[in-house]
């Protein structure tokens, strides 16, 4: 059974039920809130995903409560819990879906340490990943969501899970996080993406996350093989421009992107090494999504003759 | 005298890529990973064939030092190759 599949008051009763068990690939997610909002964002965004049976193994068990007094009536709260005990500081209960959403990426980034999990996008296509690390800011999402929305896979636009005994790269194909300028731009480079209603004021400024496709959720279980890592930078006014890199450069970024690369010792430099013998390197500038496209579009077109 | 040479947890802590000018290397003592350039690629791979001293070194690098500089570089891979022990890739010991 799928996120779409259930009536929005069942949805409504099972998140406050905590029973709501989200098939994120390769993690099953708890989910227990009684923000009555929330529900219409699960189903907007989470639409396409699975739903396990209550008695499934959850690997995370999260809950977005709102604060109980006086706060709960007056600019109300909403808190992030992971496994019952509360994370974070509350945020005003119009960022709760926002909220949910970082507080996943944190139980991945801060728990998942049988991947290298890089703070990074990774699209795909003709079963080669290109994997996009980035720190906040370098037009990382906006280069992802325009990618996905012309027939790259979407694996990830934050976090990129490396397999250290595969070398494979996952994703979990979940919601894309737009931010202020960047929002406009994807509504207008693909009118047919569906969004949630963009939240002002939050830490990072306005956002909205862009539902992934279909296409990429029905194919998520389908790890790919890691073929360029490319350091993205939107630069106003820059012609797309894609610079071979050094590897031992792009290692130390990488390295730096990565959530877990300490925790991983010998074995985590072990790893980035052979993700980069695998990998073409390079850096990429772009202003304009259409010639960003085109670029990575003659990259993969290169990589299959 | 003394002699230099690759700590022995050192090896295979070294990466590099063809036609690159950097390389990065591992510390296991330290847990830090650090960017190095093409000249300790070099220092690295001749004292992986033996131990040297300074001099020896000097002469094997003698095609890359600017001639009529040799008391500068002298001075210079002393402070150079004190770097490379601090980050855990080489030792010293007393010959």
């Amino acid at each position: 059974m799928k996120v779409s599949d259930i009536p929005r008051s069942e949805l409504r009763d099972l998140l406050g039920r905590g029973d709501l068990l989200l098939q994120t690939t390769p993690f099953v997610t708890r989910i227990r809130s009684d923000v009555r909002k929330l529900a219409g964002e699960i189903a907007l965004m989470y639409g396409d995903f699975p739903v396990c049976s209550p008695d499934t193994f959850a690997d995370f068990h999260i809950e977005v409560a709102r604060e109980a007094g006086l706060r709960r009536w007056i600019n109300p709260l909403a808190r992030f819990s992971f496994d019952g005990r509360r994370s974070f500081v509350p945020l005003p209960s119009a960022q709760a879906f926002p909220m949910l959403e970082w507080g996943l990426n944190w139980c991945v980034a801060a728990h998942a340490h049988q991947y290298l999990v890089i703070h990074a996008a990774v699209v795909e296509r003709g079963g080669r990943a290109a994997i996009l690390p980035a720190p906040p800011g370098s037009g990382k999402s906006t280069l992802c969501a325009g990618l996905v929305n012309r027939g790259w896979r979407l694996l990830s636009d934050e976090l990129a899970l490396y397999d250290l005994a595969t070398g494979l790269i996952h994703g979990m194909a979940r919601p894309v996080n737009l931010k202020n300028a960047s929002i406009g731009v994807i509504k207008a480079f693909a009118p047919g993406a569906i969004f949630t209603e963009a939240v002002p004021n939050t830490a990072k400024g306005t956002v909205a996350l862009m539902r992934p496709p279909a296409a990429s959720v029905l194919h998520v279980a389908e790890p790919a093989q890691p073929a360029w890592v490319i350091l993205p930078k939107y630069d106003a006014g820059a012609e797309a421009c894609l610079t071979r890199q050094e590897k031992a450069q792009t290692f130390m970024l990488v390295a730096e992107q990565s959530f877990n690369y300490d925790i991983h010792g010998a074995r985590g430099f072990r790893a980035v090494g052979d993700l980069l013998d695998q990998c073409e390197s390079y850096r990429f500038s772009y202003s304009n999504l259409v010639d960003a496209v085109r670029v990575f579009d003659g990259l993969a077109e290169e990589a299959s003759r | 005298m003394s002699l230099w040479a690759v700590r022995e947890e050192a090896l295979g802590c070294l990466r590099c890529w063809e036609d690159e000018a950097s390389a990065v290397f591992y510390s296991v003592r330290s847990g830090d990973t650090h960017l190095v350039d093409s000249l300790a690629l070099e220092v690295h791979d001749l004292l992986m064939a033996r131990p040297m001293t300074e001099s020896e070194l000097l002469d094997a690098l003698s095609d890359v030092i600017e001639p009529g500089r040799d008391a500068e570089a002298a001075q210079e891979l002393r402070g150079y190759l004190l770097r490379l022990q601090e980050f855990g890739l080489l030792r010293e010991s007393i010959a």
